[in-house]
């Protein structure tokens, strides 16, 4: 379902030096697959999901999403069956939560606006969310935000579910009922990439691990392999801090 | 066939040649005296809708009737008046011309018809009683004129130049100046209406107004004299002078007495404040209007390389109006810009307020916009809204959302910014209290008045923008 291939990234710093945040990233993700990303901070992990729908465009390399190069394709069309969930939610601040999940889908004209609140709805059920819905965004918790958001992304019936740090900007009490959501998600059989530092959710939805750092991929992993016998020193040493 | 042209072509001819000379006769039977002046020195002779007026004219009219001629005036340079004198291709210069030795030596010169002067004049407490007193005195003039020379000569006390004697006087009543040099009639006319005042008698400075005649024409000189003292007698000098002086050289004093009627008082000032709401109300549309027009433009230029000079032109207008003073974009506008198409000072004070607040609008929405964090752009792109849709539906109105106060701010600091129009001639409420004051002489009351209007009109419209920006955060988020 999406191949990078050779992904660079490189930013040019105000002293006129090149920082390379990617560094030749190759990897495929295959259709239902749940690919945890992890690694220190400052790796390149966010920077790597965020090359997948272009919201970063890389310095080089492919992006290849269903069979077509969205690099030179049409970048709008391969977002609308690529959802994304930001670590500050993003929800859109003038619109009430059902208004910020219809919107989309409206607009892309993949559903009428009827047809867009009536999936919206049920939607809102899944998460436990519809009493909320004509609510704005700043009179909800951020948990309540951030399903919110994961609705609104599904809304337009993606293909790929890209999580940016989902839980990070969460009050603890409030990560696990995110984390459900998102592990139904993840039954239901949607293919997802997602960076996160919650180890013990990468180990229990992962089907792959991708251990980043210095902007190379140095594990790449089933979660039993990668929590019980590591092969890379860098991921032992980093598995020894966090776990 | 050919005799029969030419018979016919002498029989024109000889036609022609009877109505020309007719016409010869006739012109030397109507005898005219030609007056040589140079029409730019109001009230003595000015052009008004073309045609040369004052109080020279009046003269000259006079010594024609006289004459029994018929009066031409031939409009030059005051330079040329006494040249064409002597060469005779005028019969006389009347233009304000003073008397002088050197003069007198080119041409003949009648019996004076004008004294002009410049007089002191103090308060009637004042201990200042005769000109020997101002040396060393706090002393005002009117830029420019003869007064404004003789105290710089003479290097006399603290001088104070104004622009317009009326803000003299104020200064005056208000004790900022001792004593006030200025035109010796306009001096007597406001102490005759103002009671505070006391003029000096005696000229500080003194020149005589005569008429000029070629030398030895004594025919003429004779009877023009005679025409002077006849007017002079009669009283029809002084009232000529009288009536052109209080059209023309005062600002207001031939509107109003002094003692300004309560109801012409407040009539000046709500017709000025009905002016400076108007003028406000249609500039904050325009600046609005604009702004928005402009800050779009930006936006659309940033999305489109295409259209990269639209934003160039966007940035040269919010530049050049927020980096130069309104008052010289409002003479631009009105002097240059607009001269050819509208003499209406009002409609060029919209014009000018509006493209001004438009260029501050235009950056208050760009600073609305940056305030918008990067997640709201991002969570568009990610889920494929299309540029407008983002725009328009997110983006805009958030940042309208956070650009509400201080577009609010904008519309009340552009009600306090039309004051400058009444440098154009804009009887708005500032200059309504100033006119009032160069009548009255009373600066106090006029302008404490429009202040207090000023104020309370910023703060109910502050009030009434709080009211509709707390209404428009609560509909929303």
């Amino acid at each position: 379902m999406l191949v990078i291939k050779n992904l660079s990234k490189s930013f040019k710093l105000n002293n006129g030096q090149k920082k390379e945040i990617l560094k030749n990233i190759n990897c495929e993700i295959k259709k239902g697959e749940k690919v945890v990303i992890v690694g220190p901070s400052g790796s390149g992990k966010s920077t790597l999901i965020r090359c997948v729908n272009l919201l970063t465009t890389p310095s080089s390399g492919e992006i290849i999403f269903n069979n077509e190069n969205i690099n030179s394709g049409n970048i709008r069309k391969a977002r609308q069956k690529i959802g994304m969930v930001f670590q500050q939610f993003n929800l859109f601040s003038n619109l009430t939560v059902l208004e910020n999940i219809t919107l989309a889908p409206v607009d892309s004209k993949l559903l009428s606006k009827s047809e867009a609140e009536k999936v919206a709805m049920d939607l809102l059920k899944k998460v436990g969310l519809e009493s909320v819905k004509d609510l704005y965004p700043k009179n909800l918790s951020g948990g309540q935000q951030q399903r919110v958001a994961i609705v609104r992304s599904l809304a337009m019936n993606p293909d790929l579910m890209l999580f940016d740090e989902p839980t990070s900007a969460l009050d603890p009490e409030m990560v696990k009922e995110v984390l459900n959501v998102m592990e139904n998600l993840a039954q239901s059989g949607m293919t997802m990439i997602i960076v996160t530092h919650e180890m013990k959710f990468a180990r229990k939805i992962g089907s792959r691990i991708l251990f980043i750092n210095e902007g190379k991929i140095l594990e790449d992993a089933t979660p039993d392999e990668f929590f019980e016998n590591p092969k890379n020193e860098r991921v032992k040493e980093f598995l020894s801090k966090i776990l | 066939m050919k005799i029969n042209i030419f018979s016919k072509f002498l029989n024109y001819l000889y036609m022609y040649l009877l109505i020309f000379l007719f016409g010869v006769i006739c012109k030397a039977n109507e005898k005219t005296i030609i007056m040589g002046t140079s029409a730019d020195f109001p009230p003595f002779e000015y052009l008004q809708k073309s045609e040369i007026v004052g109080i020279d004219v009046e003269i000259a009219k006079e010594i024609a009737r006289e004459q029994n001629s018929e009066l031409k005036i031939k409009d030059m340079s005051f330079n040329s008046v006494l040249t064409e004198v002597i060469n005779g291709s005028v019969d006389m210069g009347i233009s304000g011309i003073t008397k002088t030795e050197e003069r007198a030596k080119k041409v003949d010169f009648s019996d004076n018809y004008f004294t002009a002067s410049q007089k002191a004049m103090v308060k009637n407490n004042s201990d200042i009683k005769s000109v020997k007193d101002i040396k060393d005195k706090k002393i005002g003039v009117q830029l420019g004129t003869t007064g404004d020379y003789y105290c710089t000569d003479k290097k006399l006390g603290n001088m104070v130049r104004y622009d317009k004697y009326t803000d003299a006087v104020s200064a005056l009543s208000n004790e900022i100046i001792d004593v006030l040099v200025l035109d010796g009639f306009t001096a007597d006319q406001i102490a005759k209406k103002n009671k505070d005042f006391y003029v000096i008698p005696e000229n500080i400075t003194e020149e005589s107004y005569c008429i000029a005649v070629q030398k030895g024409r004594k025919d003429l000189l004779e009877s023009i004299n005679k025409v002077i003292s006849e007017m002079k007698q009669n009283g029809k000098l002084n009232q000529i002078v009288e009536s052109y002086m209080s059209s023309s050289t005062s600002d207001s004093s031939g509107e109003f007495d002094s003692k300004f009627t309560s109801k012409e008082y407040f009539e000046y000032i709500s017709k000025g404040l009905i002016v400076t709401l108007k003028i406000t109300f249609f500039a904050t549309i325009i600046g609005i209007a604009l702004g928005v027009l402009a800050a779009s433009l930006r936006i659309i230029s940033n999305s489109n390389k295409k259209l990269k000079i639209l934003g160039v032109l966007v940035n040269f207008y919010t530049t050049v109006i927020r980096g130069t003073p309104v008052i010289v974009q409002l003479f631009i506008i009105y002097y240059i810009a607009l001269s050819g198409i509208s003499k209406n000072p009002i409609i060029a004070a919209v014009v000018t307020l509006g493209i001004n607040s438009g260029a501050y609008v235009c950056e208050h929405i760009r600073a609305g916009i940056q305030s918008i964090s990067k997640g709201q752009f991002e969570a568009g792109k990610s889920l494929s809204l299309s540029e407008k849709t983002l725009m328009s539906k997110i983006i805009i109105p958030q940042a309208i959302k956070n650009t509400l106060p201080s577009l609010a701010g904008e519309a009340i600091s552009l009600l306090k910014e039309t004051a400058v129009v009444g440098f154009i001639g804009v009887m708005d409420l500032s200059l309504a209290g100033k006119k009032i004051t160069s009548v009255t002489f009373d600066p106090v009351f006029p302008l404490f008045t429009v202040a207090s209007i000023y104020l309370v009109l910023v703060v109910s419209l502050t009030f009434i923008l709080n009211k509709i920006e707390r209404k428009i955060k609560n509909a929303s988020n």
